[in-house]
C-alpha cells in the first residue's frame, strides 16, 4: 500500500474514531464527571422518568422513553445553557418565552406560552367588546353582591404588566405595530368606575407616580416578570389605602439595596445567572414584622399570617404570584390574612373562610379572564 | 424516530452501524439491517409495523408468483398494484374522501379518522417500482425475502425517501462493499443533512408555523410574504436535509442512492425545477405513469394531457386535500405553458427567468402549506394588497436567530456554491479534508446543541 493511500486511510479512520468516539464517549465521560457540572433544573417541571414497558404502555412506550432519554441526555443542561447564552449575549434576544429588551431588561412573551396576553396589551391590540365589558362587570358585581350579603368587603386589585411600566425598555420592533398605549385593562377600569361601585385598585397609577419621582429606583426586576419589593410595597400601600389602612410611603421607609443575578425570565432561557447582569432589589427593614405570626409561607401554595395587633378584619385574597412580594407588607396589617393561589382556589372558600374582606388580585395580562371567571360560591 | 433526534443519532445509529461492521458479511448484515429497520419503524408506528410486514410478504409472493407464472404476470401486476394502491388509498385518502362526500357532495357517510402510517406514500411507490419493473423483466425476481424486505423497509429512506427504484439497488443488496471512503462520505453527508434540518429548517419553520397559525385578518402583505419565503426555505432544507441524511446513512451501510435535490431554487423554469426538486418522485412518475401513458410520443396535445395527469397525481400524492391537488395542477399548467413556447422566451433572459421560476414556486408553496383552498386564496390575495394594518412587525415575527438562518438558507440555495466554482483557491480550500473535517465537526456540535435545546420545555410557574 502506498504512503498516500495509508495516509488517506488513517485520516478516514480518525474521522470514524472521532465521530463514533464522541457519540459513545460522551455518556461515559458524563457518568464520571457529569455530577461536578451544573445540572440544576430551571424548567419548573418534573423531569421524565424511565418508563416501564407493559401491555398497557406498549404503544406509548417509544414516546415516553424518548422523552426520558431527552431529559437525561448527557450535558443537556450545558448545551441548553450554551444556546441560551448565544441568544442572549450574541444575538441579543431571548429564547422561548423571554424577550430581551434594552439595557438588559427582559420581558415575557406570554402569548407564546398561553399564559396571558401582555404583548397584545402592550401594543394596544387587546380590546374588550361592549358585551365583554358588560359580562366582566356583571361577573364582578355578582361577587360583590355575594360579599354584600355576607357582610364582606370586596376589592379588585390589578397589578400592571412590567411591559407597561417599563415600556421604554421594550424592543423597538414592537413599537412599529403598537397602535395605542392603552388596552383592555384601561377600558375595564374606566368602565367599572363609571358603571359600578366596585372598589378597584389599579396599581399602575401609584407605581407611575413613584417612578416619575424616583426614576433611578426600579420597581420591577430586570430579569423577572414580577415587581420587586419596592414595587410590591407600593402596590401593597395602594391596596391598604383602599382598605383604610395607612402605611408610610416607600421613600420614608428604610431599605437596603440588594443585588440579584437571576430571575424567572432568565431561567426560561436556562440561564440560571449571567455574570454581566446584576439586578436590583430592596430589602425593607422591619420585615417580616416581629409581631407577625407566619402560619404558612409557601410561595407556591397558600400563604397565611396573623398579627394580633393588626386590623381586626379577616382578609382572603384570590392571588397570583405578584402577591408573593406583597405578603409581608400585607401580612403585618391584619389579625388574619390568607392568600390562596388561583390553582388551589375553590369557589366555596369564601363561604368556609368567612372573610371580612375578599380581594380579587390578578396581573394585568389575565384581565380577559374576568369576563368568564368568578371566585364566589355558585 | 426522526433522524434529527438525540435518540437516533446517539443510540440507534451507533448500535446499528457497529453491529453491521461486526457482522461484515452482507447476508448477515441484511438480516440485521432488516430487523433494525423494522424496529425503527415500530418505534414510531408500533401497530403499523405489522402493515409493513404484510406489505413485504404480499409483494414478495406476488413477485414469486409473477416469475413462476409469466403468462399471468399482467393479472398479478394489476392485482398487486390494486393491493398497494388500495392500502395507500385507504390509509391516506379514505378519511378525507368521507369528509368530501359529507361536506361538498352532501352524501351522508360515516366519518372516522384513520391514523396515517408514516412513510406509506414512499414505501408504496418503492414497492410498486419493484413489481412493475419485475413485470418488465428488468431484473430477476428477488427470491430472498430478507433482501426484498430490506429494500422495502430500509430505514434511511423509509420515512421520507428518496424513492429508490429496485433496479438501482438490486445489485447492492447482495454485493455491496462498505469501504472506509464511502462510510466516511456517508458520515459527512449525514452531518451536513442534519445541519440543514436543524440549523436552518427547524429555525425558519418556527417562524413560518407561527405566522401561518395567525388569523388571516391580522396578516399584512409584508407578513404573508415573510411567511412564504420562510416556508420556501423550510420545505427545501427540511426535505433536502432529510434526503442528504438518507443518502449519507445509505453510504454508511454501503448503499449508493441517487440524488434527490439539485439546488432547485436556482432553476430558470418550472420544467428545470422539476428536474432538480424531489428528483426520485419525478423519475418515478415519468417511468411508471408519463411514459406508459404515451409520454410525448402521441402528439403534442396528448403530451400536455399526460403532463397534467402526472401533475394532478403528483399533487394528490403529497396529501389528501384540494390544496395539494391545486398545487400539482398549478405546476402542471406552468409546465404546459413552457412547453407551448414560453420556455423560448425564458431562454432569452436568464435573470428574469430565474425571478419568474422562483416567484411561481414560492407562490405555489403557499397553497401547499395553508389548510383549505379558500384560506390559501385569501392569504395569496393579501400578498398583493398593500396598505393593510401591520399587526406584527418584521422583528416580532422573525427573530435574529431566524434572520440568520434565513440568510444562510438563501445563500445556501445555490448562491454560495457558485464561489468555489469561480475561484479555484476557494474550491481547493473547500475540498481540503481538514477544512471539511472542522466544518462537519462544527455543524454536528451546533446541531447537537440545538437538538438538546429543543427538548427544553420550561414553565414560568412550577407544574405539579
Amino acid at each position: 500500500m502506498s504512503n498516500n493511500v495509508k495516509k488517506l486511510d488513517i485520516r478516514l479512520i480518525l474521522v470514524h474514531i472521532s465521530f463514533w468516539g464522541f457519540i459513545l464517549g460522551l455518556p461515559v465521560f458524563y457518568h464520571f464527571f457529569g455530577a461536578a457540572l451544573d445540572s440544576a433544573n430551571y424548567e419548573n417541571r418534573f423531569m421524565n422518568e424511565k418508563p416501564v414497558l407493559s401491555k398497557e404502555t406498549v404503544s406509548s412506550y417509544p414516546t415516553l422513553y424518548e422523552n426520558y432519554y431527552n431529559d437525561n441526555y448527557p450535558f443537556r443542561n450545558k448545551m441548553i445553557m450554551l444556546n441560551g447564552r448565544f441568544s442572549y449575549q450574541v444575538l441579543k434576544e431571548g429564547t422561548g418565552y423571554s424577550i430581551v429588551g434594552k439595557d438588559g431588561w427582559l420581558f415575557y412573551k406570554s402569548e407564546a406560552s398561553a399564559d396571558g396576553i401582555n404583548i397584545s396589551q402592550y401594543k394596544g391590540r387587546a380590546e374588550f367588546s361592549e358585551m365583554e365589558l358588560k359580562f366582566a362587570a356583571k361577573s364582578l358585581m355578582n361577587t360583590k353582591e355575594w360579599c354584600d350579603e355576607h357582610g364582606c368587603e370586596f376589592v379588585l386589585f390589578i397589578a400592571p404588566n412590567k411591559e407597561r411600566v417599563y415600556s421604554e425598555y421594550m424592543p423597538g420592533y414592537y413599537n412599529s405595530s403598537r397602535v395605542s398605549e392603552t388596552c383592555n385593562t384601561d377600558q375595564l377600569v374606566e368602565y367599572l368606575r363609571e358603571n359600578t361601585d366596585i372598589r378597584i385598585v389599579w396599581a399602575y397609577e401609584d407605581l407611575m407616580e413613584y417612578k416619575e419621582d424616583h426614576p433611578d429606583e426600579p420597581l420591577y426586576y430586570h430579569l423577572d416578570t414580577h415587581w420587586n419589593y419596592l414595587g410590591g410595597y407600593i402596590g401593597s400601600r395602594a391596596l391598604l389605602s383602599e382598605l383604610g389602612i395607612d402605611i408610610p410611603p416607600a421613600e420614608e421607609r428604610e431599605k437596603n439595596i440588594r443585588n440579584t443575578t437571576t430571575g424567572d425570565l432568565l431561567m426560561l432561557m436556562n440561564l440560571g445567572s449571567v455574570e454581566s447582569v446584576v439586578d436590583v432589589d430592596y430589602a425593607f427593614q422591619g420585615y417580616p414584622a416581629e409581631n407577625m405570626e407566619i402560619v404558612s409561607d409557601n410561595v407556591n401554595g397558600a400563604l397565611m399570617y396573623r398579627n394580633p395587633d393588626g386590623d381586626p378584619r379577616k382578609v382572603l385574597i384570590y392571588r397570583d404570584s405578584f402577591c408573593n412580594i406583597m405578603r409581608f407588607f400585607l401580612g403585618e396589617q391584619f389579625s388574619e390574612i390568607s392568600m390562596v393561589p388561583h390553582e388551589l382556589w375553590e369557589n366555596d372558600l369564601p363561604e368556609i373562610y368567612q372573610p371580612d374582606v375578599l380581594v380579587y388580585e390578578l396581573t394585568e395580562r389575565f384581565v380577559d379572564d374576568l369576563v368568564t371567571e368568578h371566585i364566589q360560591p355558585y | 424516530m426522526l433522524f434529527s433526534s438525540l435518540i437516533f443519532i446517539t443510540a440507534f445509529l451507533p448500535v446499528v452501524f457497529i453491529g453491521s461492521r461486526i457482522l461484515r458479511k452482507n447476508k448477515y448484515v441484511n438480516v440485521f439491517l432488516l430487523i433494525a429497520s423494522l424496529f425503527f419503524y415500530a418505534w414510531g408506528e408500533p401497530v403499523y409495523v405489522l402493515l409493513m410486514l404484510l406489505s413485504v410478504i404480499v409483494n414478495y409472493f406476488a413477485g414469486i408468483i409473477m416469475d413462476r407464472f409469466r403468462d399471468k404476470s399482467k393479472l398479478i401486476l394489476v392485482l398487486d398494484i390494486i393491493f398497494n394502491l388500495g392500502l395507500l388509498g385507504f390509509f391516506k385518502y379514505f378519511s378525507y374522501a368521507t369528509v368530501v362526500m359529507n361536506v361538498y357532495l352532501h352524501i351522508p357517510v360515516p366519518t372516522f379518522g384513520i391514523p396515517l402510517p408514516i412513510g406509506i406514500s414512499f414505501f408504496t411507490f418503492q414497492i410498486m417500482s419493484y413489481i412493475i419493473d419485475l413485470y418488465r423483466k428488468k431484473f430477476p425476481v428477488q427470491k430472498n425475502i430478507i433482501n426484498l424486505g430490506l429494500y422495502i423497509s430500509f430505514f434511511p429512506q423509509l420515512i421520507a425517501g428518496p424513492i429508490v427504484r429496485y433496479e438501482d439497488v438490486n445489485e447492492q443488496l447482495a454485493n455491496r462493499v462498505v469501504t472506509i471512503e464511502k462510510s466516511t462520505e456517508g458520515i459527512r453527508r449525514f452531518i451536513l443533512g442534519l445541519g440543514k434540518k436543524v440549523i436552518i429548517a427547524n429555525i425558519v419553520a418556527e417562524a413560518a408555523d407561527h405566522i401561518y397559525s395567525l388569523d388571516p385578518s391580522v396578516m399584512s402583505a409584508q407578513t404573508v410574504w415573510t411567511a412564504s419565503i420562510l416556508y420556501t426555505l423550510q420545505i427545501y432544507y427540511d426535505f433536502s436535509g432529510y434526503s442528504d441524511m438518507a443518502i449519507g446513512l445509505g453510504k454508511m451501510f454501503g448503499f449508493d442512492f441517487l440524488e434527490n435535490f439539485n439546488y432547485p431554487y436556482m432553476s430558470k423554469s418550472i420544467t428545470e425545477f422539476w428536474r432538480r426538486w424531489h428528483i426520485s418522485l419525478g423519475t418515478w412518475f415519468r417511468e411508471y405513469l408519463y411514459i406508459p401513458l404515451g409520454g410525448n410520443r402521441k402528439g403534442k396535445v396528448r403530451a400536455y394531457v399526460n403532463l397534467m395527469i402526472v401533475f394532478f397525481l403528483t399533487g394528490f400524492w403529497h396529501g389528501a386535500g384540494f390544496t395539494f391537488i391545486f398545487w400539482g395542477i398549478y405546476h402542471g399548467i406552468f409546465r404546459v405553458i413552457e412547453k407551448l413556447g414560453f420556455s423560448k422566451i425564458l431562454d432569452k433572459c436568464k435573470p428574469l427567468a430565474w425571478i419568474y421560476a422562483f416567484f411561481v414556486v414560492n407562490l405555489g408553496w403557499v397553497f401547499f402549506r395553508v389548510e383549505g383552498l379558500k384560506n390559501a386564496f385569501v392569504i395569496v390575495g393579501k400578498m398583493f394588497t398593500p396598505g393593510l394594518d401591520r399587526y406584527y412587525s418584521f422583528g416580532e415575527l422573525v427573530s435574529h436567530r431566524c434572520l440568520l438562518a434565513m440568510i444562510l438558507g438563501i445563500l445556501g440555495c445555490g448562491l454560495i456554491q457558485i464561489i468555489p466554482e469561480k475561484i479555484p483557491a476557494v474550491k481547493k480550500a473547500v475540498h481540503n479534508p481538514y477544512v471539511q473535517y472542522v466544518w462537519c465537526a462544527f455543524v454536528f456540535l451546533i446541531s447537537l446543541i440545538l437538538l438538546a435545546s429543543n427538548t427544553y420545555n420550561p414553565f414560568i410557574y412550577f407544574r405539579f
